[in-house]
């Protein structure tokens, strides 16, 4: 599908290299479902054929955004419960928890991934 | 390896769910002071992190950019506006798909912008067809 030099590159939330078995399933717990892999993303591409694969930690970003983000959703609690109801207001403030708390475990991490083909 | 607990629902109706529903002017608000801009998005990218994106890939006019999990489109138009050029914004909700449109059609952008419902793991596109490929926290 890509042109010879072509480039992939985007941002994903993984799990550390490292992790044991029960590390990995708190991470998946804790973060976005589809977090647990095999492999780290770099080793991914590079196994999928992609050369000079760099990553960024942006996990500093994300723990912000995170922090931000639970704070914005409390400063408008009140229009939040009215328009999506308590249980969804709950349940997105526990998920933006959870992701909160798998960062600063170590479990989650956030890159950006650069590779080319 | 699945979350703890009773099964989950899958991933592809969890968000088929979360794009039936128009972000609030509410949640806008909140996206706008978290992450820089109000785009109806799902993701964690910040402004500053598109612009990164964006220097990163080196495309132009006469460049193709494929958004795998594009969701309502904000990146693949971003990356669009900013380098002039040609995106497709690929993903399976179709009303991800169909506000997708509707916002590349109120930039004027259709001529050089297009959705492909189609899952990431099986893409319609001819071989070496795609300058770049862009992503960003696909199923999160």
């Amino acid at each position: 599908m890509l042109k010879p030099r072509g480039l992939l590159a985007g941002y994903i939330i993984h799990t550390p290299s490292g992790l044991t078995p029960e590390q990995e399933q708190e991470a998946v717990d804790l973060g976005p479902s589809a977090v647990g892999a095999e492999r780290s993303p770099v080793d991914s591409a590079t196994m999928a054929g992609f050369r000079e694969v760099r990553a960024k930690d942006v996990t500093d970003t994300f723990l912000e955004s995170l922090d931000r983000l639970l704070s914005a959703r409390l400063s408008y609690e009140a229009q939040l419960r009215e328009l999506k109801g308590d249980e969804a207001f709950e349940e997105d403030q526990a998920d933006s928890e959870g992701k909160r708390r798998g960062v600063l475990s170590g479990l989650l991490k956030r890159s950006f991934i650069v590779a080319r083909k | 390896m699945e979350r703890s607990g009773p099964p989950p629902q899958d991933n592809f109706s969890i968000f088929q769910e979360r794009y039936a529903v128009p972000h609030s002017d509410v949640a806008l608000k909140i996206e706008q002071e978290v992450f820089g801009h109000s785009s109806g998005v799902d993701g964690f990218t910040t402004l500053e992190e598109a612009d990164a994106l964006a220097a990163v890939l080196d495309v132009g006019s006469r460049s193709t950019v494929l958004d795998l999990g594009a969701g309502r489109g904000w990146l693949a138009g971003y990356i669009a506006e900013a380098s002039g050029c040609h995106v497709v914004s690929s993903d399976i909700p179709t009303d991800a798909l169909v506000e997708c449109k509707r916002r590349f059609s109120a930039r004027d952008m259709t001529g050089r912008a297009t959705t492909v419902a189609a899952d990431a793991r099986a893409l319609p596109f001819r071989r070496q067809g795609i300058d770049a490929a862009i992503h960003s926290d696909v199923f999160c």
